[in-house]
């Protein structure tokens, strides 16, 4: 038999709570209806701690904590709204927005787009930014699949789904800071890339209309993303 | 350093190190830096605006507290501690598009009588 799993209590907005010892914040917080934002984290996939939305306050620290790679502790006070924290993800989403082309009138995955929703959750109406725009590739060698450069926000979910998942790590980060972009290999076209087995699983992961199935606009985009945790638990149970 | 240093170019210099050093995995440094970067270019090109200066400052304070690791962290303190005490030297550059040393870009935009 199995040893029961250590639980914790904490608090979440004033609301206590118990959770698994091995939860993070974020899985503790929704799995009691929380939700805080993100837009790296996707259930199934390691986790990056890149997009800095679902920072929190504890209390007793002058700090933010990302709630994704937080693990909960007994007695833990958890704040997940506050103006400051507010302040800070709407400041996030704007530096997105003016980082590359965002203009969600002439984009494909408009209406379906998770940095969209999150933008107009948060209320963020306007970007006070001066808009970078650089001018980058669209990558259309793929025969079923489309790479837009313009669009992308650097989550690496299609790296972490391509290596974790698919393991074919097709996908990688070339350069570094505000150059840096995704690359299918050696920085070759996606339409020659020798590890692509044309899944499509980078695809249904991308929280923006930087990677598209190709003939297919606005809401004829339904990601499908439930296959992620059941291959998981499938994959685990295989191990035991 | 000495007195024939311009501060907003001294930050200029070390947000531009900041920029260059950015990994890019997290969204405030990555970005936060190229833009930091961007609105110090206008203040020594004098072409810069007051609202920039303050979102500047907002900047400042977001990259700051929510950047991933310690590049992040610390590099808006060359603005923030330049900010703390030579406010002047970044509103003569503003308001009055002039670099006091003459090393900004801006300062050659002063008409040279005689």
């Amino acid at each position: 038999m199995n040893p029961a799993p250590a639980v914790k209590t904490l608090v979440i907005n004033g609301t206590d709570i118990s959770a698994r010892a091995d939860q993070t914040i974020l899985d503790a917080a929704r799995e009691h209806g929380v939700n805080i934002p993100t837009l790296c984290h996707l259930d199934g996939l390691s986790e990056a701690g890149a997009c800095r939305l679902c920072l929190i306050e504890l209390k007793g620290s002058p700090r933010l904590f990302p709630a994704c790679v937080t693990l909960i502790e007994e007695g833990m006070d958890v704040t997940t709204e506050s103006p400051r924290l507010k302040k800070c993800r709407r400041l996030t989403l704007e530096l997105l927005f003016a980082e590359r082309n965002h203009v969600c009138s002439v984009c494909v995955s408009n209406g379906m787009c998770e940095l969209q929703n999150t933008g107009s959750e948060l209320g963020v109406t306007q970007v006070r930014l001066p808009y970078r725009y650089p001018r980058l590739a669209v990558d259309t060698s793929h025969e079923r699949f489309t790479m837009d450069h313009n669009r992308c926000i650097v989550c690496t979910r299609c790296i972490r789904v391509c290596s974790e998942i698919e393991g074919a790590h097709t996908w990688d980060v070339l350069g570094r800071g505000v150059e840096s972009r995704l690359i299918t290999d050696l920085e070759q076209p996606w339409g020659t890339s020798d590890t692509c087995t044309s899944c499509g699983k980078c695809v249904q992961v991308c929280p923006t209309g930087a990677l598209f199935e190709k003939s297919k606009v606005g809401m004829q985009i339904q990601k499908k993303r439930d296959f992620l945790p059941y291959l998981n638990v499938m994959r685990e149970g295989q191990l035991e | 350093m000495n007195d024939g240093a311009c501060m907003v170019n001294v930050a200029h210099y070390f947000m531009e190190f900041c920029m260059s050093e950015s990994c890019g995995k997290c969204i405030p440094c990555r970005a936060g830096t190229a833009q930091m970067y961007e609105l110090l270019t206008r203040m020594t090109k004098g072409t810069a605006t007051l609202h920039d200066l303050e979102l500047l400052e907002e900047l400042c304070d977001m990259v700051a507290n929510t950047s991933l690791c310690g590049l992040g962290q610390s590099a808006p303190n060359p603005v923030l501690s330049t900010l703390r005490y030579f406010r002047h030297e970044y509103l003569e550059h503003i308001e009055e598009k002039r670099c006091c040393v003459g090393v900004c870009p801006c300062s050659s935009n002063v008409e040279v009588l005689a």
